[in-house]
């Protein structure tokens, strides 16, 4: 069985696949599996809080206790910063990215 | 033991080759004596339907006609559902595309997310996501 999965979302808002990566975190966690959101790479821009479906599913995975992360290095050099992000989602390291790759029974990539 | 494969595809036919890819691990899994599952998602779920006959001349030359069938996994899909692979598409996705309600190939489930990938996960050793 995977109790726990890292689901990492690299494409932005409007891109089909990015929604994917969102419902899924959001039916494992509302089925008590272990979510982690990851947004990576182009990612990020799925996280900024743009005026959509996903934002709107960020928030209530947010609110009920999913955890998200998104990647600082990839945040700056596309010239964001953490306060437009959706509240509630954490900013880590490149660095820490492995672990908690490392720290799923699985992973997906979207 | 056996170990479980669970595949979340999410490319369609022709696009690109990430089906083909899917299809052969899933084929080579299966034969290797493991079970395997497989979510179709996004526009992998093109894939979960009957095809229509095409109606009057067909106008694609030979040489471009078999290049395009060797996209055409749909019938492996088939064969996998034949060897024990439990298929499942995402019917959200469908009504996006206009197709859900059309006849499923006899290999493909009807599926969801906050169901079937669930249940997938629930009986799962590995999972893989196959996109672009």
């Amino acid at each position: 069985m995977i109790g726990s999965a890292c689901l990492i979302i690299t494409r932005p808002k409007g891109e089909e696949i990015s929604t994917h990566g969102i419902r899924t975190a959001w039916a494992m966690f509302a089925s008590a599996i272990e979510s982690h959101l990851l947004f990576l790479d182009d990612g990020v821009f799925s996280a900024l809080g743009n005026p959509c479906y996903d934002t709107q599913l960020m928030r209530d995975y947010l609110r009920e206790g999913g955890v998200a992360s998104c990647c600082r290095e990839d945040l700056e050099s596309r010239g964001l910063t953490e306060e437009q992000l959706i509240e509630g989602i954490n900013v880590i390291d490149q660095d820490q990215i492995p672990e908690i790759i490392e720290n799923n029974e699985g992973v997906l990539t979207f | 033991m056996p170990k479980t494969l669970t595949i979340v595809l999410m490319s369609g036919y022709q696009e690109n080759e990430d089906a083909l890819f899917a299809v052969g691990l899933a084929r080579a899994v299966l034969k290797a004596g493991h079970r395997v599952n497989m979510f179709l998602f996004g526009n992998a779920v093109n894939m979960a339907n009957k095809e229509k006959p095409i109606k009057g001349h067909v106008r694609i030359s030979e040489r471009l006609k078999s290049h395009q069938d060797t996209g055409k996994v749909g019938p492996e899909l088939d064969e996998l559902a034949g060897m024990g692979a439990q298929i499942a598409t995402c019917h959200t996705n469908e009504y996006g595309r206009g197709t859900e309600a059309e006849d499923y190939r006899s290999g493909v489930q009807w599926g969801d997310v906050g169901e079937t990938v669930i249940r997938f996960l629930l009986t799962t050793n590995v999972l893989l996501s196959i996109r672009h």
